[in-house]
């Protein structure tokens, strides 16, 4: 073919872009699409999982505590330490003094309960580190929950069969909400809070109706914004 | 293909293209040509149907979210408004209609006109780029039930072009798809 006069000549002939460019830009096209879903996809997995939650997640204690072997195989009562539970909006971690008033007897000389024995002689309290840690602005209440019928284990999973404790549940608002709107699924009477085998029976919904009037819960204004966030 | 040098020339010989008999052809001009499109018999778009469908999703969906969101999943008492406060809801049903529509349009513009197509059998043809500057050209595809390649040839020279040339398919290359 001549250079034609006037024109651009045969420098235009080639083709600029191979035949692959046209899978490549079509490809990419409805990839970034699916490429955009999968990443926000995986961004939501991520904020569900234990490495966020710290579900399922044991936390290192100064002395390695065991629900385990002081509820299962000593049968104390989980008011023993948490004294004020029922009664405050905090369930409080127990001083120094409830661990001392068994283990000044017994395992005097174990390694293990140093710290307990050091906080005891010089008056500085044990730091625990906490599992269940919600953010400041959420106000949490716990003798309101323990005295309207919400077990220990609905929130805080087996804590007697855990030789160190993890979170059960991830605590976010969206889990707190669930019970909320539904608290029927839940409630269990007033006398099986602190038992932790305690299983719900056939009916849980129509037991949960009625201890919903039976303990005045005003489950229309369970989902306020004021309830946690004062 | 055929090269030429006015709007009225190509559309003419579309026209007369169309009434040879010839189906499967594409024309490639810089602007839009009026009446170039029915010339080469191109009457039937779809997207105007796809962007409905596309605009009605986004309203619908949007109408719906909030519904779901305001009277179902979260029904709170936001200054003291009904919980299905249709007018208000009315903006982003507007607004999301408009974006689902917008979407489905250029979307669906890139799905049916096969686009983006970096590589095409007609940029082999000499001059080809003037197609975006200043040169109309009219091509009729081999895969024409009438195509014949010394018809077709003598065809478009009786309709007194610039040039006539032979579209290469290029190594590898796709049929050409575009249009219709």
């Amino acid at each position: 073919m001549p250079a034609r006069p006037g024109s651009w000549g045969g420098a235009f002939t080639v083709q600029v872009f191979p035949p692959s460019t046209n899978t490549i830009s079509r490809v990419s096209i409805f990839g970034a699409v699916f490429f955009a879903v999968g990443l926000l996809f995986v961004v939501y997995m991520i904020f569900r999982s234990p490495y966020i939650t710290q579900v399922n997640v044991t936390v290192d204690q100064p002395v390695p505590f065991s629900h385990e072997h002081h509820i299962t195989a000593l049968g104390i009562d989980c008011r023993y330490c948490h004294t004020s539970v029922e009664s405050s909006t905090f369930a409080g971690i127990p001083a120094t003094e409830t661990c001392m008033s068994c283990h000044s007897q017994i395992w005097v000389n174990s390694p293990m309960l140093e710290p307990v024995r050091k906080s005891m002689q010089t008056n500085e309290p044990i730091r625990w580190n906490r599992v269940h840690d919600l953010p400041d602005y959420a106000y949490f209440n716990h003798a309101v929950h323990v005295n309207k019928g919400v077990g220990c284990v609905s929130c805080h999973g087996r804590v007697d069969l855990m030789p160190l404790t993890w979170k059960a549940e991830p605590m976010t608002m969206e889990w707190c909400l669930g019970c909320h709107r539904e608290p029927e699924k839940h409630l269990r009477p007033i006398e099986e809070v602190f038992n932790m085998t305690w299983t719900p029976p056939k009916d849980q919904l129509a037991l949960g109706r009625e201890l919903i009037k039976k303990q005045h819960i005003p489950v229309d204004r369970l989902t306020n914004c004021y309830v946690c966030h004062r | 293909m055929a090269e030429f040098t006015s709007a009225e020339a190509v559309v003419s010989a579309a026209e007369r293209a169309y009434e040879a008999g010839y189906r499967r052809m594409d024309a490639y001009s810089p602007y839009p040509v009026e009446g170039l499109a029915e010339a080469i018999g191109f009457t039937r778009n779809r997207l105007p149907l796809l962007v409905l469908i596309g605009g009605l999703m986004g309203g619908l969906g949007a109408y719906f979210m909030m519904w779901y969101s305001s009277v179902i999943h979260y029904p709170i008492n936001v200054g003291g408004r009904p919980l299905h406060s249709w007018p208000a809801f009315i903006p982003i049903t507007f607004e999301l209609t408009v974006l689902g529509s917008a979407v489905t349009a250029v979307l669906g513009m890139l799905g049916l006109n096969g686009l983006p197509m970096p590589h095409h059998p007609v940029f082999n043809v000499p001059g080809f780029a003037l197609a975006s500057r200043n040169r109309f050209f009219l091509c009729i595809q081999s895969d024409d039930p009438q195509y014949d390649p010394t018809t077709v040839r003598e065809f478009l020279e009786g309709l007194a072009p610039k040039l006539v040339s032979e579209v290469a398919t290029s190594a590898g290359g796709e049929a050409t798809g575009l249009g219709h």
